[in-house]
């Protein structure tokens, strides 16, 4: 059996519109959005933290600690927001979940990844959409002026039961 | 089944992993459902559940809906309150909404009428929107049409675009391969941000400073009048 690090939460990150961006950009720009998004990340990270892999334009990251999970992904996308990757408005969304996933050398593995991946997918440019057993584990959202908004049941492929996700934004952005 | 009556209007969330789901409004003060599970929350929502089978459900006026499904037709018939759908494939249509949050995978999205912000994530397929405030739509390939609505941002990779505007609002329309048609209500004269590195660009309106429409395409043609 693979070990596990124990629970934590698996992030995913994807650059919205990459696609559209390297066309019009180049590949050289391509890469250095690349590289800012990473440098971006790293710089964010809490110490218990760590970019598990790069995923084309997106990242996996791995932060064993549900309150800094939820802080990194909204000082990301607040930071995005403030520095505007590249020269072209650029939008990032992120994804995650909580659980205990299988550790296979610097990689992690299993259904907590899978549906972490899942979730992005469902996220819209800007947004940082978690599961509801990342908001359970992170308790009460005061201390991150933050706020949840429940988007409902959402049936994901290879996962028997529908899983509550929520939309968490700072405060002042909750209005939507 | 029925559920008592409660104060009207209610908030129904509904999980279903397959088959059609139904929704009416009328004017009435309780629930019924038929082809599900239902249960009273302790907030005094109604949750309904089903693995497969269609379901009919009917509602008072103006009721919130949280909806998720994997598959299968979803029609929202009437005037609902704030909806949020979530579904992997199948068609969505939507009659009278104040406020959507709709994510598709695939397949296609009607919406006749949303009174305030309508949010739509959708991977593939057609997206309709008639009459609409601010819109908030990512697609990734399909037609999208949004017919008469107060601005807001619109992003995709393919598929053409075509987006009314009812007033004097800002439009952001971004895609990789799309065309793209624009149209102002008569008088307004907005600064028009255009950019199309492989296709042509119509401009049949005057520039002026009422509103800011951008529009960037990598290959396709624009035209706003």
């Amino acid at each position: 059996m693979t070990p596990s690090d124990g629970p934590g939460a698996v992030v995913f990150t994807d650059i919205v519109e990459f696609v559209r961006y390297n066309a019009e950009r180049g590949d050289d720009a391509a890469v250095e959005l690349l590289e800012q998004q990473v440098k971006m990340v790293r710089d964010l990270l809490p110490a218990c933290a760590r970019v598990v892999k790069e995923l084309g334009d997106g990242l996996m990251i791995w932060v064993p600690d549900a309150p800094a999970a939820l802080q990194t992904c909204l000082a990301l996308q607040a930071r995005v927001t403030e520095s505007q990757l590249g020269d072209d408005p650029t939008f990032v969304r992120v994804g995650a979940h909580w659980g205990s996933p299988r550790r296979r050398g610097d990689d992690f593995v299993g259904n907590v990844v899978n549906l972490a991946a899942r979730i992005v997918d469902l996220a819209d440019a800007g947004e940082v959409l978690v599961s509801s057993a990342l908001l359970d584990a992170a308790g009460d959202l005061t201390p991150l002026n933050a706020h949840a908004h429940e988007l409902g049941p959402v049936f994901v492929k290879g996962v028997p039961d529908p899983v509550a996700l929520y939309r968490v934004e700072p405060l002042v952005a909750s209005a939507r | 089944m029925d559920v008592p009556a409660t104060s009207t209007p209610t908030r129904l969330t509904i999980a279903a992993r397959s088959g059609s789901i139904v929704v009416r409004t009328g004017t009435r003060a309780d629930v019924e459902v038929h082809g599900a599970k239902v249960r009273l929350e302790p907030d005094g929502s109604t949750r309904i559940e089903s693995a497969s089978g269609n379901i009919d459900v009917t509602c008072p006026d103006g009721s919130d809906v949280i909806l998720g499904t994997s598959s299968g037709k979803v029609s929202l018939e009437g005037s609902l309150g704030d909806v949020r759908v979530t579904s992997s494939s199948g068609s969505v249509h939507i009659e009278k909404v104040r406020s959507l949050d709709l994510r598709l995978r695939s397949g296609s999205i009607e919406v006749e009428s949303c009174l305030g912000e309508c949010h739509v994530v959708a991977v593939s397929g057609r997206i309709e929107i008639g009459r609409a405030g601010r819109i908030d739509i990512t697609g990734v390939s399909g037609t999208i049409e949004a017919r008469a609505v107060a601005g807001g941002t619109v992003r995709t990779t393919s598929g053409r675009v075509s987006v009314g505007l009812t007033v004097a609002a800002d439009l952001e329309v971004r895609a990789v391969s799309s065309s793209i048609d624009i149209e102002l209500p008569p008088g307004v004269a907005p600064e028009l941000r255009l950019k199309t590195l492989s296709g042509r660009v119509k401009q049949e309106v005057e520039s002026g400073t009422d509103c800011v429409i951008s529009v960037h395409t990598v290959s396709g043609s624009i035209r706003v009048q």
